[in-house]
């Protein structure tokens, strides 16, 4: 298995109100599969993925990824784990703003401590597969809002990772660009049998993954295998 | 791409707070080099009036305790082998001249007035050299064939009421226990820069004081050297030259061991400068902090997402460490450049600044600004350390920030 939940609970203090994030779901997710979560605000998308990519902790039960119980990693082996396994993609593509397109995509393979001719082989096919070449030293001021998120795709997918966490990844697109993003992922997925899942409230999105969750208050309260 | 290329990209971000942050640093150690190279000015005019106002560079006398009680009994400590030892001396590269002086108390009297004086006495022609900063305000100095003739400070002429050309009555115990007087002539008055000197210094001759004494030798060897920088070698030099082959023991005193009021005037400006030092620093340590808490507060999504791609805590911590280094760096070489460039404009363009006369001192002087290699790398290497010490703490708030959290932080 390629994520594994069993029982998690996780609940936000905001002042003096408690929120249950989650409340005590169950989750599995092989290799290669295309997963939508879908579910109105609130529901507990988010938390979800934040404790599938190691950036937030259960309350109470397990979440292992790879057979590896996240809550037992150190920062340094979460990091590590983050920049060899995980892709992350946000809704508001979060780049950085002094990099250039390019520098975008080669950051996590700095991280890794990649050679850089072979940063620049990979950056440089990268650019090509998600359509950004001509711009690739434009910083993201420079882009629309397409472009930078192909450039955060394209810095989540950089390092083959086995599994993309997508949080909202066509938000703040228009739907012909979204649809674009999600051809490009489909193929991956495909092509990598990389594993991917993404939360959303587009229905064009799910129109892309063969297993969507609904969730609602914490729970899985509907499962769609297509 | 860097962490030290991705730091210097970073703090131009907001280029007006970063601008204002490096001015801050920029004029705190612009102020320091400043006051270094006046500090630096200051105190090396000091150690020159000090030595070429009779304390020369080494002194030699027969005894640890003539240095102390000396002045009042100098018959104790006369040399015996004076002129081998004067021979050898002059032998040394270094050592511009070799000057016997005898120093005695004795009693000065005018018509009206008398008064306790400190005689020095040394042979005339050697005044220029020994003397240098000492200025004749009236009358003439010392010359070769004057004897029985006499230069007043200006403190003790005023208090004695002596003008040039009048003639005053010297008394002093000579060596075998006679009372000795003698007339003098006033050929000049001199200032001494130091008020303490003007109120009791008088010069003799050589000749004259030995003969007005009855001694055939002296209990002081002056040595002035060429360059003062050599004090300490040649310091070693006779010790080693001289140790246990004179008839006599033989103490050497560099003019730093003797010169207390230098030694006080330096104490006091180096803690002036700590003091100076720590609150430019601690302004310049709380305006960096200042930026780059900002920094990382209005840049908490991106901290978050650089972690959720995979940066560790200490990537965080190195790349505001990084643009804490680069501010230092930065501000570090803009503020010594422009402390050179104004210290440069107000020695050459202003002719220095003037200070009145420091506590003790008889007359005011025009201050330069000498900054030196060490200043200038000290300061700069204040600016860096102090740039990434202030940054550490919010290098450490930025590290620590929770990823989720900060990925929703608006």
């Amino acid at each position: 298995m390629v994520v594994s939940l069993e029982q998690v609970y996780k609940e936000y203090k905001l002042g003096k109100t408690t929120t249950t994030a989650l409340n005590g779901i169950s989750l599995q997710l092989a290799e290669g599969e295309m997963v939508g979560l879908m579910g109105p605000s609130g529901s507990g998308k988010t938390t979800l993925l934040n404790l599938m990519g190691g950036i937030d902790f259960a309350d109470r039960g397990r979440v292992f990824v790879y057979e590896q119980a996240l809550a037992e990693m150190s920062d340094r082996q979460l990091a590590a784990f983050r920049s060899r396994t995980l892709g992350f993609i946000f809704q508001s593509f979060n780049l950085i703003p002094v990099l250039t397109a390019f520098e975008n995509m080669e950051y996590p393979l700095v991280l890794q401590g990649m050679a850089k001719k072979e940063r620049r082989r990979r950056v440089e096919a990268m650019l090509t597969a998600v359509g950004l070449t001509a711009v690739k030293n434009h910083r993201p001021d420079e882009l629309s809002g397409g472009q930078r998120q192909r450039v955060a795709i394209g810095r989540a997918l950089i390092t083959r990772p086995k599994l993309v966490i997508a949080d909202e990844p066509t938000g703040n697109l228009d739907q012909k660009t979204g649809k674009a993003i999600m051809e490009l992922m489909k193929q991956l997925n495909e092509k990598e049998k990389t594993t991917f899942v993404l939360a959303t409230h587009d229905p064009m999105v799910v129109s892309y993954t063969p297993r969507v969750l609904y969730l609602r208050d914490g729970l899985i309260v509907r499962e769609e295998v297509r | 791409m860097s962490t030290l290329s991705l730091a210097l990209r970073n703090i131009f971000r907001n280029r007006r707070r970063t601008l204002f942050t490096l001015t801050a640093i920029m004029i705190g150690i612009m102020a320091l080099v400043l006051f270094d190279g006046f500090v630096r000015y200051t105190l090396w005019g000091l150690q020159e009036s000090t030595i070429r106002n009779g304390l020369g560079h080494l002194q030699l006398a027969t005894a640890e305790n003539y240095f102390t009680t000396g002045n009042f009994d100098p018959f104790r400590y006369l040399f015996t082998d004076q002129e081998e030892i004067v021979s050898k001396l002059q032998a040394l590269p270094e050592v511009k001249s070799v000057v016997p002086q005898v120093t005695f108390a004795a009693t000065l009297a005018s018509a009206e007035k008398s008064g306790i004086v400190m005689v020095q006495a040394l042979p005339a022609e050697f005044s220029r050299s020994l003397l240098s900063f000492r200025q004749i305000v009236a009358g003439r100095d010392l010359q070769a064939e004057d004897r029985y003739r006499v230069v007043l400070a200006r403190g003790v002429a005023e208090k004695i009421g002596a003008k040039i050309g009048d003639t005053l009555t010297m008394m002093v115990i000579t060596r075998n226990g006679g009372l000795n007087a003698a007339d003098l002539e006033v050929v000049g008055i001199a200032s001494l820069g130091l008020r303490e000197l003007d109120n009791i210094q008088v010069y003799l001759d050589l000749s004259t004081a030995m003969d007005f004494l009855d001694i055939t030798s002296v209990p002081l060897l002056i040595t002035v050297l060429e360059k003062t920088e050599y004090t300490g070698q040649v310091k070693e030099t006779i010790t080693q030259a001289f140790n246990g082959k004179t008839g006599q023991p033989l103490v050497v005193k560099a003019w730093d061991e003797l010169a207390d009021y230098y030694q006080q005037v330096q104490g006091f400006y180096d803690t002036l400068l700590q003091i100076i030092r720590f609150i430019i620093m601690l302004v310049v340590i709380f305006t960096i902090i200042n930026t780059m808490t900002m920094s990382v507060l209005e840049r908490t999504r991106e901290i978050g997402a650089l972690r959720a791609i995979g940066t560790q805590q200490n990537g965080i911590v190195q790349l505001f460490l990084a643009e804490g280094l680069w501010i230092g760096l930065l501000g570090g070489i803009s503020g010594v450049l422009l402390g050179l460039v104004v210290s440069s404009l107000i020695n050459n363009l202003f002719g220095g600044i003037y200070i009145p006369p420091p506590p003790g001192m008889a007359e005011g002087y025009q201050a330069f600004f000498a900054p030196s290699a060490a200043t200038v790398g000290r300061n700069f290497l204040l600016a860096l350390v102090v740039a990434v010490l202030a940054s550490l703490y919010p290098a450490y708030k930025g590290a620590k920030l929770k990823i989720a959290d900060s990925l929703r932080y608006l």
